[in-house]
């Protein structure tokens, strides 16, 4: 939660992402998150017309453009979703349930991966980059290392960029945490004195 | 006009003890974000800080039903979700609504990019505001789920439909009347259907589509009644919407709160979800025939603030 004169490591985080891209451009960072998954709806075998509570295949004539309007894409129907099956495109209740290996594509990477890294943040932004250093000296981390040059390698130029991009705002993203979390601690030192 | 149906006594009862403890909330939640990037929307004699806590107070109100109609708890966590997502709908509806036309189209563009790559474009303290709203609740969630991606979507697309019917009126003034008000009723539905679907869905992951299917219809029965009561505000400011085209509007309302009531009744299953929520939307009903009138007899504008 905010609090009075100051912010949630989310707030800052989400905020200082927005600032690197207004003063640096993406630099090959394309996509932050990508909410908008009309193509991979487009592709789903179902729709669910909300507004007539009724269940059509993909290419449903019956589907009018009203009731498309209020439609969702569906990439399996679970033994719990009773709901009307349209008498002209008749989706069968042995189909609903066998498509379940070819479920929507979740694509939980991204927002995993940065809020697993604000979480990281959280607990160790002082100190992430000794222990990397120091990690890098273990048995494990030194394999790592190896595997992580071999894959360097193997990158084509635009993939390098995007990766070299993105650490170099991770960087700059910890950096920008780090003075927030001064300030925060600065300004909660003036009001306990 | 039949006899109106306000659901049972301890679902009204239910409604006021939430309705309080909720006006309350919102001002926890959303008083330390407002103060910390905006606080400009409080200032003065905060009348638009009031309107956007009263929306808040709503939108848990109806997360509250929701929620338990979907057979969950709703939570602390489920509460503050459900009031960012009033306050988001609050300040996202402003940049529509009240900064002209230009802004409603540039407003428009930026959030389909946000949707589309993650990226916003922050220009003022409230639009700051809005973007830390939002990824507070992106924070919140798996907001990559497919169901809650496309509710996202469909209601900024709704919004956006609305918008342009607003600001290109010949798109539908071509159209004969019977097909215009068509095009008029499905946006109107669309946008509070969409709306509530993905306050539902970000309250709860796995929503039955039954479920779904019902609440879209009370999603969109909440809209009708909105505009009902926002009828003489949207016409003074050029507005056309489905309930401000009718002849007989108050007449109408009647017929689809009654519709739109006997088909929640038959889709969701007794308990205190569905109590809760035909308490919410009785009294909505009740309170926005109550506007539209106050404001004929004495005019008014949309900032004007009702229970």
């Amino acid at each position: 939660m905010s609090e009075e004169g100051g912010h949630t490591l989310v707030e800052r985080t989400a905020l200082a992402l927005q600032d690197l891209y207004r003063e640096r451009g993406h630099g090959g960072w394309n996509t932050l998150i990508r909410i908008d998954n009309r193509a991979e709806a487009a592709a789903a075998p179902y729709r669910f017309d909300a507004a007539h509570g009724m269940l059509h295949r993909r290419d449903c004539r019956a589907l009018s453009e009203d009731a498309r309007s209020a439609s969702y894409a569906l990439w399996r129907i679970g033994p719990e979703d009773r709901i009307k099956g349209c008498k002209r495109c008749m989706p069968m209740p042995e189909e609903r349930t066998r498509n379940e290996e070819q479920a929507a594509p979740q694509a939980k990477a991204g927002p995993d991966l940065l809020f697993g890294l604000v979480s990281i943040l959280d607990q160790f932004g002082g100190v992430l980059q000794e222990r990397g250093k120091d990690y890098r000296k273990t048995e494990e981390g030194r394999k790592i290392g190896a595997e992580m040059a071999r894959f360097y390698q193997a990158l084509g130029q635009r993939e390098k960029r995007i990766l070299d991009t993105a650490l170099a705002s991770l960087e700059l993203l910890i950096g920008r945490v780090r003075e927030a979390e001064e300030q925060m601690k600065g300004r909660r030192g003036q009001g306990n004195g | 006009m039949a006899r109106l149906s306000t659901g049972d006594a301890a679902g009204a009862l239910r409604l006021e003890e939430l309705a309080r403890r909720y006006r309350g909330e919102v001002k926890e939640v959303l008083g330390p974000l407002v103060r910390a990037y905006c606080p400009a929307l409080a200032a003065g004699d905060g009348q638009e800080y009031r309107k956007m806590l009263e929306l808040s107070a709503k939108m848990a109100l109806v997360g509250h039903a929701c929620t338990e109609v979907a057979g969950e708890q709703f939570d602390a966590s489920r509460q503050r979700l459900a009031i960012l997502f009033g306050g988001c709908c609050f300040l996202a509806d402003s940049f529509l609504d009240d900064f002209g036309d230009v802004a409603a189209r540039d407003y428009l563009a930026r959030f389909e990019r946000l949707l589309a790559s993650g990226w916003f474009e922050i220009r003022t303290p409230r639009e700051r505001l809005f973007y830390v709203i939002v990824a507070l609740m992106f924070a919140e969630r798996d907001v990559l789920a497919p169901l809650l991606r496309q509710a996202i979507l469909a209601l900024q697309t709704a919004q956006a439909e609305d918008v342009m019917l607003r600001l290109e009126p010949a798109r539908v003034a071509e159209l004969s009347r019977r097909r215009r008000l068509a095009v008029l009723r499905r946006s109107t539905r669309n946008r509070s259907g969409h709306a509530i679907l993905a306050l539902t869905i970000f309250l709860v992951q796995n929503v039955a589509l039954a479920y779904l299917a019902a609440l879209f219809t009370a999603g969109a029965l909440i809209m009708f009644i909105d505009d009902h009561g926002d009828c003489h505000a949207d016409r003074k400011e050029g507005r056309v919407t489905y309930m401000n085209r009718l002849r007989d509007p108050e007449r109408a309302l009647g017929r689809i709160y009654r519709q739109h009531r006997s088909r929640l009744e038959a889709a969701l299953a007794a308990g205190p979800g569905r109590s809760l929520l035909l308490a919410f939307l009785a009294r909505y009903y009740v309170t926005r025939l109550e506007k539209h009138r106050v404001q004929r007899r004495r005019g008014g504008a949309a900032w004007d603030i009702y229970e």
